[in-house]
């Protein structure tokens, strides 16, 4: 039997700060939206040759379109973004840059993504109020050393860990790299939630199969033997997760990349959470018993 | 079942695999290969995202239809309208889709393959929008003066005032026409557009002129004043022309874009995306060589740790995946790269489902035999499995029916693929393993699992 829950203290402590140092930066940086949130203009072009970034920035400027953002893209590729222009500002920028080859050009207003935005955190505040219920429910059969509703909040705080770590992951690579967040990150950010409740659920389902079955001395025996019993399948599961996410990584071309960055991410995250998160958890509320 | 029936089971499946995995062949990759490919084993629909394309967005203006109009009535005419003009545009799979409710209509378009956006929003955006307005009864006058008093200037309100008629919207639009053309007055040579109404809009306009004899009604074209003639007498027959001070050309162009059809509502573009075929083009055949290697390593690992049972679960999963691919085809599913991700998801749980069962096997083994631990592998790993995938499925239903477009998407498959991979993990599995550990394979405990 693997002694897990040793340091069950140590782990909740260290995620605890862990926790508060993300949400801290989520709030002084918030996270690297793009204009799908904030609305504008972008477009993205590609040259036959190297670029000169500094001489289109000079170019672009006597256009007096305000604050223009001009950055360097896969091969010879540019990326400007504006506040929002009409079409013919935009064929001025054309113009000016020599009418390269414009691959794609993008004129937003930000209410889209701010009704994606609410109606997503109001579908996933539902959906996770709902699971609670679910938990509480099916765990209620065999609650009588572990009430039922620890179950229910494990499971959401090991979630809430995972989302808030790769959310203040992202809070960083905005500020310091210039990633930038788009709709597809929600889709990774649901998934991520999805798999670290599933993940949490399956390592909390084999505790109360061995408190059913009630041979061990107390509650951090139980929890560690069904740890013991669990993590190789919760390791080889997040390797079989991993492998297609890794293989997008580093085959699958730019435009999945932050994508797939965010998954590993959370499929880490969501697997470390339900072995050391969840079951520390159970144990310090119910130590005493 | 007795085992006769089983092995009739194992044969069914193992063909429906194959005629799965030959239907879910990208229709590129059947070419490259030289597998012929059936008229009616359809391509696989692809979202804007990977395909490339146009995507606008427009906002739907509500606020001239008269009070007691059905604005999803007419929201839904406009839908049609403009679904005709995308149609005539010669793009394969357009999407014309309302957004939003009462008051705050959205129109979303989707020109997979077109590259200009300024064509598309010129094309789709050019077709007049024509309204019969009617005079407003003294009482609506004053009430519109007053409600103007508080925004305008006492000089403005003076020179309205001096405008002898207000007119106020009817239900009468360019929905309800159903040709326009032009003529030319036999006397003057001066031409004028002749425009007959559908059997509804008739009626609309039987009524219309029946209350209105010897008042004014007014003819707009893209809010723009054509001509308000006197009704003389009720006129039934759905017929009506519009007289004004065109030039032939103007009048037959005028003409014509009434006949593409009529806009029965003013659209503002809100926005416009346009996603280049290079990205989408590589970026789907990457993904999807990067997934096939995934899915290998897969397979390798599976075999590596449990053997003989992991091969039997990269034959389920294999079942599972195409058997998911058939199904996106024939919905069809659109294909968006959120999608894809619901899709990996789904994976990563139907992977799940074995890994659980076989370690179970694994303790179940240890005092029995193979073909006797199987049952009870699969009974002790059910209830983690059927909560882990119940609470996803709870997730997938809220996010569908709660959230619009992409969101939707990515539920959708990953719905679809975790109910597939219960089925295909808990049942496709147990057959394969039940079949052959009543073999001679059953004797060897060594190779079905490390």
């Amino acid at each position: 039997m693997l002694n897990i829950l040793k340091y069950s203290k140590f782990y909740l402590i260290i995620v605890g700060i862990g926790m508060i140092i993300s949400l801290i930066l989520l709030i002084i940086w918030g996270l690297p939206l793009n204009i799908e949130f904030k609305g504008g203009s972008q477009i993205e072009v590609q040259f036959d040759n190297e670029p000169d970034v500094e001489k289109i920035k000079e170019d672009i400027k006597k256009l007096n379109l305000g604050e223009v953002v001009v950055q360097k893209s896969e091969g010879n590729g540019v990326i400007l973004k504006t506040k929002r222009i009409d079409e013919t500002e935009h064929k001025k920028i054309l113009e000016t840059l020599g009418n390269p080859k414009e691959i794609s050009f993008e004129n937003i207003i930000p209410t889209i993504g701010k009704e994606l935005k609410t109606k997503t955190i109001i579908a996933t505040l539902i959906s996770v109020i709902l699971i609670g219920l679910y938990i509480f429910n099916t765990f209620k059969k065999s609650s009588f050393i572990i009430p039922s509703f620890h179950y229910s909040f494990a499971v959401v705080i090991a979630g809430i860990h995972d989302i808030l770590m790769v959310c203040g992951i992202f809070a960083i690579l905005g500020k310091f790299c210039g990633t930038e967040i788009g709709s597809p990150f929600i889709a990774a950010i649901l998934t991520i939630l999805g798999y670290s409740i599933n993940d949490t659920i399956i390592v909390l389902d084999r505790v109360r199969e061995n408190i059913k079955i009630g041979s061990h001395e107390d509650i951090e025996e139980t929890l560690n033997v069904s740890l013991s019993q669990i993590i190789v399948r919760s390791i080889f599961t997040s390797l079989c997760v991993l492998f297609p996410l890794v293989a997008i990584l580093i085959w699958g071309g730019e435009s999945v990349f932050t994508f797939a960055f965010a998954l590993i991410w959370g499929t880490i995250f969501g697997t470390s959470s339900s072995i050391f998160i969840a079951p520390s958890l159970l144990l310090e509320m119910n130590k005493r018993k | 079942m007795s085992l006769k029936w089983q092995w009739i089971l194992f044969g069914l499946v193992i063909f429906l695999t194959g005629f799965f995995v030959y239907f879910s062949i990208p229709y590129t990759l059947a070419e490259k290969i030289g597998i012929p490919y059936p008229n009616w084993a359809k391509p696989f629909r692809l979202g804007l995202d990977l395909k490339g394309g146009v995507s606008l967005l427009y906002e739907i203006d509500t606020s001239g239809l008269a009070k007691d109009t059905d604005q999803k009535e007419a929201v839904q005419a406009l839908r049609n309208v403009i679904e005709k003009r995308v149609n005539l545009m010669g793009v394969e799979e357009p999407v014309v889709q309302i957004l939003g409710g009462k008051d705050n209509w959205r129109l979303k378009i989707e020109l997979p393959g077109m590259q200009d956006p300024q064509k598309a929003i010129e094309e789709i955006g050019k077709t007049p929008v024509l309204e019969f307005r009617e005079e407003m009864t003294q009482e609506e006058k004053d009430q519109v003066l007053k409600e103007l008093e508080s925004q305008l200037t006492k000089e403005q309100i003076e020179q309205i005032k001096d405008q002898p008629i207000f007119f106020k919207p009817t239900k009468l639009t360019g929905q309800y026409l159903k040709g326009a053309k032009i003529e030319f007055n036999p006397n003057t040579y001066q031409p004028y557009i002749s425009l007959e109404f559908t059997k509804e809009g008739a009626e609309i306009f039987h009524d219309l002129t029946k209350r209105n004899i010897e008042k004014q009604i007014a003819i707009y074209v893209d809010n723009n004043l054509i001509s308000a003639p006197v009704v003389q007498e009720e006129i039934s027959g759905g017929r009506a022309q519009i007289t004004g001070q065109f030039t032939i050309e103007e009048a037959k162009e005028l003409a014509q874009n009434l006949n593409a059809g009529a806009l029965p509502l003013p659209i503002h573009n809100l926005s416009s995306k346009v996603i280049g075929p290079t990205l989408g083009k590589t970026s789907v055949d990457q993904s999807l060589k990067a997934g096939l290697i995934g899915l290998f390593l897969i397979f390798v690992f599976l075999i590596l740790v449990y053997r003989f049972s992991g091969l039997l679960a990269s034959i389920s999963l294999v079942f599972y995946l195409s058997f998911l691919l058939t199904i996106f085809k024939l919905i069809p599913v659109t294909l968006t790269l959120s999608g894809i991700a619901g899709f990996l998801v789904s994976l990563g749980m139907a992977v799940d489902v074995n890994v659980l069962t076989f370690e179970r096997l694994r303790e179940e083994k240890r005092d029995k035999e193979i073909p006797v631990a199987i049952q009870p592998s699969f009974a002790r790993s059910w209830p983690a499995v059927k909560d882990g995938n119940f609470t996803t499925l709870i997730t997938c239903a809220i996010l569908f029916f709660i959230s619009t477009g992409f969101i939707q998407g990515f539920a959708l498959t990953l719905g679809l693929g975790v109910i597939l991979g219960l089925f295909s993990g808990m049942l496709i599995t147990r057959l394969f393993m039940d079949v052959f550990a009543s073999t001679r394979l059953g004797k060897f405990e060594r190779i079905w699992s490390r």
